[in-house]
């Protein structure tokens, strides 16, 4: 179990593709040859993925890990190397080297330096795959921590106008939360350590310390580390009111960037909320659960009303984001086993739709030069493939049935409404608001007469390189949107023993 | 009364070589300038040998007024090794403008009688030497033909210096009519017997007050700045390097007397002028834009920092001996740079030091080394003295600890102005354009210079041997008995 | 002979010789690179020697010095010193390749650097204190010459500023080694200046509570901490870049390798009792450091009050007692000295491309100087404490420690890792993009002179960062020594 395995290659062969790319792409400047190298290295880690689906251990029990690996690392501070993978992470981790190629497939036409490019994103999925597998607080930190530099370059080096402004913030905020989310950490290693005198940072061993009951967090500790954590993931979410950094980033951000951004990168809030905070510390969710799921459905609305007041395509999808991330927390929050699944299945199912989402308007962006939802108008007619994978996309983050959007709605809803009628109906009025502000901005700036400009300019529709990564997420929404087993399977057994611990209502 | 002996004759050879050499000198037919250094340093020399030979011996002589032991072959030693240095310096300088002959005459003269204080055992022996040396010295900055503040600087000299004996002389008397004797050990027996009296009091005043004069203690330094900077270099550093170093002396010597009844007045009464003296040196130096008022009025300053050692005693006296070899290389290496300076560059201000160290890198490099070791810089000489007096003062404790700590300020509150000196050497472009070399070169003076930091640097890097020597020579030896 | 000797002598003896070659500047550089790099050389053939699984002083040499006094010259190295030891003798071989490009005055520049190693070596290595008094003061003469000739515009008054303060300082610390002195000579019959032997004779408590304030003043100085900080700033802005990167990198590590091997291992209960004013202290230079660095348009004011908020960091770990607290403060040290000395180096990149260092007139140097940009910008991650650069794995031990004893106390210090994240970007992103000022239009990308001690400084700081065993094998004992001093109790 200790020695090394696909999981490691997975999370090293990003970090090592990058070093080849870079070098690569300094010896040979041609962008074709820098574009089909980076191609070929990102579908590297998305293969070794692949073949850890293959030999996914379905049947292991929940809260255990598979492609489990453990070294010990810096005895002084009992700091250890351990990774693995659950079910809970493992469909980040997939989504996470799904998006990479698929992502430097979308950025061919990136205006400048692909290779640095490149290089960032690869060195973003190393770190992404970091944070979901790594078990040890210290790793996962560094992980956490190591997300934030790529972004911030790709934000800073090939964003939008406001740029830098978007690229500090986003780095600080982020910061901020992660330093906070560290005390908290603190507080929890040295409670074990003070325990049972064995200091040690690994979640592995403290989580076991906590289940067997051979340490137990006594509740006020609880009361105040439980909040530490929760700012910290909070943020990332993000849940209102530390959202604000987010549609600044987004709209700074490049099409890429803002792909991660939203598909895996609010994922870590999420994903550290159940693993750790919920994990670690049950009594203190329970006792947080009302505020969070009221601060989950204030961030619904809240997030929905400001995607109804936006002009910019792009503002528009970063506030249902945090709309669609507000139904994450608000699902985790009421307790609920079924709500709870589908909570965690609306990461899954938010990455994928998301990235759909980002891809559309940045590859509008591209081709007509404006998200301006006020100067667009009758685009289906000027680019009819765009239009009707930009309609499908849109009907999947509504939550069209049959679409995997579709699932993990219907999953928070029924569970919820089994617990708190008078929330969840509330809730769901976001769900109106969301139908409302995709189809007004469909009507608005898809259908009807295109402007004259629209049509002098004479916008190239889907390029293949837009064509086969748009195509791929379309797939597997509707693919699991029928059949969604084999992801909600998996994430049933990632949670079944933190629902266990939670005592949720079944 | 026993007749004086070969012997004792023997052990006077010192003194009385003097005597016959500043006679000979004198009488040099022509203007002997090269003969009268010659003759000067020559007779140094041999008198360095003889009083060295001398080590160890421990004797009475002249039916016991005249006492021959470590302590006084050690002060002797080291003024006349300083005096030497200062003539060997000095070659260039009489070579051209001075009158030679009367000055080296005089210079011996004085150096007899710095040599007979520390071996006296009564206060008459005591003061006839020390005015032997005064009045000598008070003509020494007059010596130079062409200096236009030479009289003014004999002037203000000769007047403190009466004011001085008058007070002196005062005090003597005052404690000869309360003791009945002039003997030293019999003056502190007296006292020990009778106790504290307030007539002494008043009579320990009048000498502290009148050596205060001679060692430039605060209140009693106005002297100081004018006589250093109006004499020439050579002179200077012959008043503050050798005969201020015996005012030292002799204060010792009564300081120990009176400390058998008066330790803690005295200390006291002492402590409070070496404060005074030190700040107010400081302060003062630290005004002025005049190298050479500069360093005279740090040469207060360290007179200061001096007298902390006696004021604490014990291993502190053995810190106020390094410090006062220390304080005398430094002025002496100092004061010919000084000169250098001068007949290179016109003058001592600030404005001519700019830039000297690309004009003049070798007199650059050892005047600051020179000015380092003045500030108490590590390994330098001029930090052990320190060292030892501030590491005896807080082991003494109390009060001590705070005079300790306002030497360590004083201390750094000097480096501001030294280090303003070396600012200007190395940091600033020069302004002034060197003038032509003399027929020398002023070579004697970087000899001397260079000797200086020479030892400086020896003597720093091993205090050993320095402090070894004047801790066995003092331990019981201050007093001839 | 003990090696250190050796290698203490080996720089001195590389001054001495650039004496004399008064009339071959061009040769300097190269006496200086081999004989700074003969140093590196044999303090790793060193490294390779030393036995960490002993604690106490390893290659001690005792000689007899002045016995009068007990002053002996014993230089010996422990896992507190030793650190800093290597520390030093890289740094300064980097710093000599740095200075290629110096050629006024090539031979005293290049001297200076030999002497300052000297002393700095010494500093780290006396076992006497008396010869740690005289190295600590050696130290200053080179700086101080360093800045007030080859400084900026107002290095005279820098220079000056920097000298009477520190030496002040050294002052004060000179009388607390009097009163050590003649209370371990009253308790042993003998005189000596031995500092272990006067460790172990320890103070009464009264003497430590006199003793204890003066050392903390001399040593924070040196640090240093706000609000007797204000000597850094200026010194930094004047000095050259060489200066600079050992001014932070190793002088500024004095202070606190002072404050641990004398301060706190001499007077334990007096540090203990003082706690909360030290740790007021170093919160002080912690948040005030990083949000005067906010306001600065210097670049290098920048990163000289960013070393004051990292040394603040530092502090806390050590007045925390607390063996995690105090191993990340020594680890600090270790790692700001590599980090800062990046950063300086950086800085002077700038400088010497660009011609300026004020933020104001910079703008887009990317375009122009990608690899040095880009070289600042990892060094500004490593100073803000991101994970993978050592910086962090320091700041992460003495939060964890400081968390441990004083609780919630260490948001305060998070707010200056917070702080630093702020002023860092927002400066790098203010000097590399945005639009380039028509006056930097033919500025060059880094030198190779430049590019190589940069990297190797890189790849250190990832390294031990990633892998601080390595390093905190050497350090283990020096952090036992102090805790077990004063175990501070588990209050669960």
């Amino acid at each position: 179990m200790n020695g090394l395995n696909l999981l490691n290659l997975l999370l090293f062969l990003p970090l090592l593709g990058a070093a080849v790319l870079f070098i690569g792409g300094t010896l040979n400047k041609k962008t074709s040859f820098i574009k089909g190298l980076a191609l070929v290295i990102s579908l590297l880690p998305l293969l070794v993925n692949l073949i850890m689906l293959v030999g996914y251990d379905w049947q292991l029990t929940s809260g255990s890990y598979q492609f489990f690996s453990s070294l010990d690392w810096i005895a002084a501070l009992g700091i250890t190397y351990t990774v693995g993978l659950d079910g809970l992470s493992m469909p980040l981790i997939f989504l996470t080297s799904l998006l990479t190629p698929l992502v430097v497939l979308l950025s061919y036409d990136e205006h400048k330096d692909l290779r640095t490019f490149f290089t960032l994103l690869l060195l973003l999925e190393c770190g992404l795959i970091g944070v979901f597998s790594a078990l040890d607080f210290f790793l996962f930190y560094l992980f956490w921590e190591l997300v934030l530099i790529p972004m911030y370059f790709l934000i800073l080096g090939w964003g939008g106008p406001r740029r830098r402004y978007a690229a500090i913030k986003f780095f600080v905020y982020t910061h901020v939360a992660s330093l906070v989310m560290l005390v908290g950490i603190f507080a929890i290693v040295l409670f074990n350590y003070y325990q049972n005198g064995n200091l040690t940072f690994s979640f592995v061993d403290i989580s076991e310390m906590l289940r067997s009951g051979v340490v137990s967090l006594p509740l006020n500790l609880q009361y105040l580390i439980f909040p530490a954590l929760f700012f910290g993931f909070a943020v990332k979410i993000p849940t209102v009111p530390f959202h604000t950094w987010l549609p600044d980033a987004h709209v700074e951000a490049p099409t890429g960037g803002s792909v991660f951004l939203a598909a895996v990168m609010l994922k870590m809030g999420g994903y550290g909320l159940v693993r750790f905070a919920f994990g670690l510390m049950p009594e203190a969710a329970v006792h947080y659960a009302p505020p969070m799921a009221v601060l989950g459905v204030i961030s619904m609305l809240w997030g929905a009303l400001l995607a109804l007041a936006q002009d910019d395509l792009k503002k528009m999808i970063a506030y249902s984001s945090v709309s669609h991330m507000g139904l994450l927390l608000f699902g985790l929050a009421v307790l609920q086993e079924r709500a709870f699944n589908g909570a965690v299945l609306q990461m899954f199912a938010h990455g994928l739709i998301s990235a759909m989402l980002f891809m559309v308007c940045g590859i509008l962006q591209h081709s007509v030069g404006t998200r301006r939802i006020g100067d667009l108008g009758g685009v289906a007619s000027v680019l009819p493939r765009l239009s009707a994978l930009t309609v499908f996309t849109f009907f999947a983050s509504v939550g069209l049935p049959g679409l995997l959007g579709f699932i993990p709605e219907l999953q928070v809803f029924l569970g919820a409404f089994s617990v708190n009628k008078g929330l969840t109906v509330v809730a769901m009025l976001s769900m109106i608001v969301t139908a409302a502000y995709y189809l007004w901005a469909l009507e608005r700036a898809y259908f009807g007469q295109p402007s004259t400009d629209l049509q002098e300019k004479k916008p190239h529709d889907l390029q293949w390189f837009q064509t086969v990564p748009l195509l791929v997420l379309g797939v597997l929404v509707l693919a699991l949107g029928v059949w969604p087993a084999p992801v909600t399977d998996m994430v049933e057994q990632g949670t079944a023993y933190i629902i266990d611990l939670l005592g949720g209502v079944r | 009364m026993s007749s004086l002996t070969l012997e004792q004759l023997i052990m006077l050879l010192p003194e009385l070589l003097l005597l016959v050499l500043a006679v000979i000198i004198m009488l040099l037919p022509g203007r002997g300038r090269k003969m009268a250094w010659l003759v000067a340093a020559g007779g140094l020399a041999a008198d360095l040998l003889m009083c060295l030979s001398l080590w160890d011996v421990n004797e009475f002589i002249l039916g016991g007024g005249y006492c021959i032991n470590n302590f006084a072959i050690l002060v002797k030693v080291m003024l006349l090794g300083l005096a030497l240095l200062n003539v060997i310096g000095s070659h260039d300088f009489t070579d051209r403008v001075y009158r030679a002959r009367e000055y080296y005459a005089l210079l011996l003269l004085a150096m007899l009688g710095l040599l007979i204080i520390p071996s006296s055992t009564d206060f008459i022996t005591m003061i006839v030497a020390f005015e032997l040396m005064s009045i000598t010295t008070y003509v020494l900055p007059l010596a130079e033909l062409d200096n236009p503040h030479g009289g003014e600087a004999a002037l203000k000299y000769f007047l403190s210096g009466a004011f001085a004996s008058a007070l002196i002389l005062y005090g003597l008397s005052l404690v000869y009519g309360f003791t009945g004797t002039m003997n030293l050990q019999d003056c502190a027996s007296v006292m020990l017997l009778l106790g504290a009296h307030p007539l002494l009091i008043v009579a320990l005043v009048l000498l502290l007050a009148g050596f205060g004069y001679k060692m430039a203690l605060v209140p009693f330094h106005w002297w100081a700045a004018d006589t250093y900077t109006g004499s020439s270099s050579p002179t200077t550093g012959f008043l503050s390097g050798v005969t201020q170093k015996g005012a030292f002396v002799v204060a010792l010597k009564i300081i120990v007397v009176y400390s058998t009844v008066f330790a803690p007045l005295a200390a006291l009464l002492l402590g409070l002028l070496c404060v005074a003296t030190m700040t107010v040196g400081n302060v003062l130096a630290l005004k002025q834009h005049d190298v050479k008022r500069m360093i005279a009025y740090s040469s207060v300053a360290h007179a200061g920092n001096i007298g902390v050692g006696f004021v604490v005693g014990g291993s502190g006296v053995v810190g106020s001996f390094v410090h006062i070899l220390a304080h005398a290389l430094m002025a002496i290496a100092c004061f010919f740079a000084l000169q250098l300076v001068l007949e290179r560059k016109g003058g001592t201000t600030m404005q001519h030091f700019c830039g000297l160290a690309k004009q003049m890198p070798g007199l650059a490099a050892a005047l600051m080394l020179v000015l380092l070791s003045f500030g108490g810089v590590p390994p330098l000489l001029g930090f052990w003295g320190k060292m030892l007096m501030v590491v005896s003062a807080v082991g003494v404790g109390g009060w001590y600890t705070v005079l300790a700590l306002i030497l360590v300020l004083n201390s750094a509150l000097s480096l501001v102005y030294y280090a303003a000196v070396i600012r200007e050497m190395y940091m600033r472009p020069a302004e002034i354009e060197l003038l032509p070399a003399g027929r020398n070169g002023g070579r004697s003076y970087q000899l001397a210079v260079w000797l200086s930091v020479a030892l400086l640097l020896g003597f720093g890097l091993l205090p050993n041997w320095l402090t070894e020597i004047c801790s066995s020579a003092l331990l019981n030896n201050v007093m001839p008995w | 002979m003990s090696i250190i000797t050796i290698l203490l002598a080996l720089p001195l003896a590389g001054a001495l010789l650039l004496f004399f070659l008064g009339r071959q500047p061009q040769l300097a550089k190269y006496v200086a690179l081999a004989c700074t790099g003969a140093a590196l050389l044999g303090s790793l053939i060193m490294l390779a020697d030393y036995d960490t699984t002993l604690s106490g002083y390893q290659f001690v040499q005792d000689s007899v010095w002045f016995p009068a006094f007990g002053v002996s010259f014993a230089v010996g190295l422990d896992s507190l010193s030793l650190p800093l030891f290597m520390l030093t003798t890289l740094l300064c071989f980097l710093v000599a390749l740095y200075s290629w490009d110096v050629v006024e005055r090539a031979p005293f520049y290049f001297g200076l650097l030999l002497v300052l190693e000297t002393g700095v070596l010494g500093v780290f290595s006396a076992l006497d204190f008396f010869l740690f008094y005289i190295f600590w003061e050696i130290v200053l003469i080179p700086m101080f010459f360093l800045i007030g000739i080859w400084g900026g515009e107002r290095r005279s008054y820098a220079s000056m500023k920097f000298l009477i303060y520190t030496h002040v300082a050294s002052l004060v610390m000179l009388l607390a080694i009097g009163a050590m002195f003649f209370n371990a000579a009253g308790v042993l019959g003998y005189y000596t200046f031995s500092i272990p032997e006067i460790t172990s004779v320890g103070l009464s408590l009264n003497l430590e509570f006199l003793v204890f304030p003066a050392l903390l003043f001399a040593f924070c100085v040196k640090l240093p901490v706000v609000p007797v900080h204000t000597w850094l700033p200026d010194a930094h802005v004047e000095a050259p870049t060489g200066a600079s990167v050992l001014l932070a990198g190793v002088l500024l590590k004095m202070g606190g390798y002072g404050l641990i091997r004398v301060a706190y291992m001499i007077c334990p209960t007096a540090a203990h009792q003082y706690t909360w004013l030290v740790v007021a202290l170093a919160l002080l230079s912690i948040v005030y450091g990083a949000f005067v660095a906010f306001k600065q348009d210097d670049l290098k004011k920048i990163i000289a009050y960013s070393s004051i908020s990292h040394m603040g960091f530092v502090l806390i770990g050590i007045a925390s007692f607390d063996n995690i607290a105090v191993l990340g403060a020594v680890f600090q040290m270790v790692a700001h000295g590599l980090i800062s000395a990046m950063l300086f180096m950086g800085c002077g990149v700038i400088q010497h491309h660009a011609g300026t260092r004020l933020i104001s007139r910079l703008g887009g140097l990317y375009g122009k100087m990608p690899a040095a940009m880009t070289l600042l910008v990892l060094a500004f991650f490593a100073s803000m404490g991101i994970p993978g650069f050592m910086g962090f794995f320091a700041e992460f031990s003495v939060m964890l420690g400081v968390f441990r004893v004083f609780g919630w106390v260490v948001l305060l210090v998070a707010l200056g890792a917070v702080l630093a994240v702020g002023y860092y970007l927002w400066a790098f992103q203010r000097v590399a993009f945005g639009a380039l000022p028509p006056a930097l239009a033919d500025c060059r990308d880094i030198h190779w002179y430049e590019l190589t001690p940069m990297v190797v400084l890189l790849v250190m700081t990832i390294y031990f960062g990633l892998q601080p065993d390595v390093l905190i094998q050497y350090m283990n004992g020096s952090v036992d020594s102090l805790t077990s001093l004063l175990y501070w109790n588990i209050e669960a």
